[in-house]
Parts: structure tokens; C-alpha cells; sequence
């Protein structure tokens, strides 16, 4: 069983962010501080865990950007993943949805892997777009937004969650892709020791240029940030006070 | 062709809420664009959908019928045929669990960009410009097509229902031909709730890590049950086993845009705010005046949830009195 799971390297978004001269994108410094995307370490958990069960199964990850995102890389084999592969961008900024999922699936397409892996999203572009594309790419079936997932015979079933708490259990055959929610299954946190053996592993690189480049399909023309904060108005006196008047202002901005 | 499609998602044989939202938008759209709008809708045992769409501003109403579950594959197949078959310069789907899933496979079969979630747009003459939230929903950004047809996920709750007087639009069927699909569902399970889905719900009273216990949900349940709320929790309530998964708020979870907003006991991880930062109405209760939540309330409450949560609930009751 060979699995390849795909991780994004993400501006750390709790830390205070800078809008670009462009006005289209985030401004980077040496200072920006880069984080693996969080629904990718679910993702590779999820891996990890199936490996646990699966016994031979062989974990590798693929990330794609220019160098900075080995520490992503890393980070995940530091999880415990067998192989890391770096698709190198020439260029800091992300590529659209449909270039990232078209290096991946070139690169896939050269190795069987029985199941690929995303997270659902990533916290940044939050499009859950490259997941599903590489499965159209490749022909294979796709599963988004992922719970839970078992071995069965030659097919995968896998939980996904629909509306008002409604879920779908899908039976999909191999190979498949799937992206993965946070699911009850907390990434676990790398030791120091498998960090340090990470830090040494040798990553398969590859430049993108050798793969699929398709033209853009869409392109970010603006951003805005920071949004507006709302002025919060704290309620003051007796907590029966306080509830009167939210009652009252409320009723008045008519959503009571 | 400079014609708007918008796939008219459904609850059983039902339009949900979403697709008239798409519809209204889409008048707005196509307005621009010089065309109509037409829709599609699959599904079983559809009728009537040509007045029930055609209210909302459709003109013409393509049914796929007889498919009783969904499949991606399948829909994106019938979609992509329809797509081709009509060429229009939009088309819109609803950012749902379904809508998520099918939009991504349809527009590489299309080989076409994509905009997720957006949650409002602009016309550049005849282009579409499409906004959509970023970085954990902290900024939003324009997205500009480069192909057709520009494909558009639409949160919902979000875009205005315009006029509802429409002429009944004209049915066509559409070949349910599902191609070969690939995942076979093998079941639904139903939820534990009865309430309205989070991500349609107009009212959410929400708790946090604060709420302290399982149980406790009770005192929200109360205030929702008078409001007419649905009611939601945050990761880390989640996370300590006081509130089922499929309540929770957030990015991980649900992206929410109710009219109101009841944060109780919730800090306001950078997670939770992204799931809920754009409902109309934020109300935070927390003993914490520092707590994040409070960055994004209209309202805020400094205090203990067990202690303000029934004070409100109580009036409201005196409303309904």
C-alpha cells in the first residue's frame, strides 16, 4: 500500500499580517513565520494511522513551493512519514489551484500510489480545489472532506460529513483520493528524535518546470486586508440589566 | 452565449434556500452579461420546478430526473454535457457539502477556474469578479477568470433574495446519464439533530470550552428553542467531548452566516472566527473582557454565561408573551 500525502506550507495566520505593495497579495520578509497547513497534518495523521493498521503500507509526502516549504516536508516526516518529495516553484508566490494540482498529478503519475491524501483545504486560499483536481486529473475517484476511513478487501469506505449532521458512508476503489477533515484523530506531534532524523532525510527534489505547467486559469486581482473590525459595545450594569438591553437593541436591529 | 446557469441544489424535491439565492444573483449577473439565466436541478420524482425556479428569475429549467443519489461523478457528468451543451459565461453552485464536493471535479472536467465560498461579486462591464474569503476568513480577496465559464461556489445565507414573481420558466429534460461513477454510496446516516443545518440556520446560539460540561448545552438549547435558533459549538467544546462534531463552527467545520449570533463561554480561536465572522449580528458572552470574540461582537456581555444566558432567554420569552 503506498500513500502520498499532499501538504501546503501556509503564512502563519495568527501572527500579524502585511498587505503587499501589489495590493493582491501578502507582503513576506525574512521575519514571516510558515506553518504546515493544519487539515494537512490530519491528513498525514490519518496516513500514519492507516499504516498502523495496514502494516506495509509506505507513507511519502509531497509539497510543492519554492524551498522554504522543506521545513513543511520535514515537519511531516518528523510525524512519522518514510519519504518527502519537493516540487520546486522558481516563484514565492502560490500558484493557482489548477497549476498545484496538475504538478502533483504529473508527479503522482509517474509512481502507483493506492491512495492519495489532502487536507479539506488550506487555511490560506481555502478553495479545497487541488484535492478533487488531481483525482479528475488522474481519473480516480474522489471523496472530499473525509472523517474517517478503513480498508475493505480492494476498496477504501470512507465517512464524510453532509448537512445537519447527516453522514455518507462511501465505498470508493483503489486508487482514490481523498481529502480530510479534522476528524477526532489529533495529528500527533513529532519527537525530537524523529525531528532530528527528519532534518537529515534525503528529499526527492523536483523542479515543476519538468512537469505539467498548464496556463493559469484564474488570477487574484485583490486583497483586502485588514477587515474592518466591528465596534463592540459592552453592555453595562446588572446582569439583568445587561440582558434587558441586549434584548432591546436586538429587537431594534430587528434580528429578535 | 452570455447565459447565467445556476445548479438549483435540493432537499429531496426541493429547492433549498441557496439556490433562490443563486437565482437572485444570477438575474444580477446575467443583467450585465446580456443573457439569461437557466438552471439545472437533478434529482427524483422532481415536478414543478420550472415555476418554482422561474419565480426566482429563471427562464429556462434543465431536469435530470430519476437520479436518486448523488454521486460526483455522475452529476459533474451531467453537468459538464449541459455546460457544453449551452456555454454559459457563470455558472453557480452552492458552497454546501455537495456543492464543495461537485464544483472542483467540474471544473476540471471543464478545465476552468474556480472561485470556493465566495460571498459576494462584482461586474467588471460583462466579467465576473468574484469575492471570496482568505487567510482563516481574516481578509477577502477578487478573483478574476481567465476561462469560461467562470465556475462560483455560494455561501449560503449570504446573497439577497431579490424579487420573487417571476413566469413559470420552461422545463427541458436532461439525460440522466451518470457516466461511470466511481464511489458507490453504500449509506446516509441520519443526524442527532433536528435542527435546521448550522450552514442555513438564520439564528445560532453557540458554545465554547466555557459551557464546562456535556450537559450544559441544556441552557443553550432553551434560549435556541425560543429564538428559533440552531445551536452550534466551537472546536474546543468539541475537542473536550461537550458538543457533537457536527456542531461545530469553524473553518474545520462549518462556515456559518446566520442574521444572529450568540457566542457563549467562546474565547475566539482564530478557527471559530472564521467560521462565523461574517453573520450579521454577533452577540459574545465570556468572563474574559480580553477574550478575541469580543474583536468581532457587535455586542459583548462581561460576565457568566449560566448567569446571562437564562436572563436572556427569559426575555425573549417575555417577547413572545
Amino acid at each position: 500500500m503506498d500513500i502520498l500525502v499532499c501538504v501546503k506550507q501556509i503564512v502563519a495566520l495568527e501572527t500579524p499580517l502585511r498587505l503587499a505593495a501589489s495590493g493582491a497579495a501578502l507582503a513576506v520578509d525574512e521575519r514571516t513565520e510558515y506553518r504546515l497547513n493544519e487539515f494537512d497534518e490530519y491528513a498525514v495523521e490519518a496516513a500514519l494511522r492507516l499504516r498502523e493498521t495496514a502494516g506495509e503500507a509506505h507513507v511519502e509526502v509531497v509539497s510543492l513551493g519554492p524551498p522554504r516549504v522543506i521545513v513543511a516536508i520535514r515537519r511531516a516526516l518528523g510525524m512519522g512519514a518514510d519519504r518527502g518529495i519537493h516540487l520546486v516553484t522558481s516563484t514565492a508566490d502560490d500558484l493557482d489551484p489548477f497549476a498545484v494540482a496538475h504538478a502533483i498529478a504529473a508527479y503522482a503519475r509517474t509512481r502507483r500510489y493506492d491512495l492519495i491524501l489532502t487536507g479539506v483545504q488550506s487555511e490560506d486560499a481555502m478553495q479545497g480545489a487541488v484535492g478533487p483536481l488531481i483525482a479528475a486529473r488522474l481519473g480516480r475517484p474522489c471523496a472530499t472532506g473525509v472523517l474517517a476511513m478503513q480498508l475493505v478487501g480492494g476498496e477504501i469506505e470512507v465517512v464524510r460529513e453532509l448537512e445537519a449532521g447527516r453522514r455518507e458512508r462511501l465505498a470508493l476503489s483503489l486508487p482514490a483520493v481523498l481529502t480530510m477533515q479534522t476528524g477526532p484523530d489529533q495529528p500527533r506531534y513529532p519527537s525530537l528524535s524523529n525531528m532530528l532524523r527528519a532534518n537529515r532525510s534525503e528529499l526527492e527534489t523536483i523542479a515543476i518546470e519538468t512537469l505539467d505547467s498548464p496556463p493559469a486559469r484564474q488570477v487574484v486581482t485583490r486583497l483586502t486586508y485588514p477587515l474592518p473590525t466591528r465596534e463592540c459595545l459592552m453592555l453595562e450594569g446588572s446582569a439583568a440589566d445587561k440582558a434587558r438591553r441586549l434584548r432591546r437593541m436586538l429587537v431594534e436591529r430587528n434580528v429578535w | 452565449m452570455s447565459n447565467v446557469l445556476v445548479f438549483a441544489e435540493l432537499r429531496g424535491a426541493e429547492p433549498k434556500k441557496v439556490s433562490f439565492e443563486m437565482l437572485s444573483a444570477a438575474k444580477q449577473i446575467a443583467a450585465a452579461t446580456g443573457g439569461q439565466v437557466i438552471a439545472a436541478a437533478i434529482g427524483d420524482g422532481l415536478s414543478g420546478l420550472g415555476a418554482k425556479l422561474g419565480a426566482y428569475g429563471a427562464t429556462k429549467v434543465f431536469v435530470a430526473n430519476g437520479v436518486a443519489k448523488y454521486s460526483t461523478e455522475g452529476f459533474a457528468h451531467i453537468l459538464a454535457g449541459l455546460i457544453k451543451q449551452e456555454n454559459p459565461a457563470v455558472v453557480l453552485l452552492g458552497a454546501t457539502a455537495q456543492g464543495k464536493d461537485l464544483a472542483p471535479r467540474l471544473a476540471a472536467k471543464l478545465g476552468v477556474g474556480l472561485a470556493s465560498d465566495i460571498v459576494g461579486f462584482r461586474m467588471d462591464g460583462n466579467k465576473f469578479v468574484a469575492k471570496r474569503p482568505v487567510f482563516a476568513g481574516k481578509a477577502f480577496t477578487e478573483v478574476t477568470f481567465l476561462a469560461a465559464p467562470a465556475i462560483a461556489t455560494v455561501r449560503p445565507n449570504v446573497l439577497p433574495i431579490g424579487e420573487t414573481n417571476g413566469a413559470a420558466a420552461a422545463e427541458a429534460v436532461l439525460a440522466a446519464d451518470l457516466g461511470g461513477p466511481k464511489a458507490q454510496i453504500i449509506e446516509i446516516v441520519a443526524g442527532v439533530s433536528k435542527r435546521l443545518d448550522l450552514t442555513e440556520a438564520d439564528r445560532i446560539v453557540s458554545g465554547g470550552r466555557g459551557i464546562k460540561d456535556k450537559t450544559n448545552f441544556k441552557i443553550l438549547e432553551e434560549l435556541a428553542d425560543v429564538i428559533g435558533a440552531s445551536v452550534g459549538a466551537s472546536r474546543a467544546a468539541v475537542d473536550a467531548g461537550y458538543a457533537d462534531v457536527s456542531m461545530q463552527v469553524g473553518q474545520t467545520g462549518k462556515t456559518v452566516n446566520p442574521t444572529l449570533y450568540v457566542a457563549c463561554g467562546i474565547s475566539g480561536a482564530i478557527q471559530h472566527l472564521a467560521g462565523m465572522r461574517t453573520s450579521k449580528v454577533i452577540v459574545a458572552i465570556n468572563k474574559d473582557p480580553e477574550a478575541p470574540i469580543f474583536q468581532v461582537a457587535d455586542y459583548g456581555i462581561i460576565g457568566d454565561l449560566f448567569e446571562a444566558v437564562p436572563l436572556m432567554t427569559a426575555e425573549a420569552k417575555k417577547l413572545l408573551a
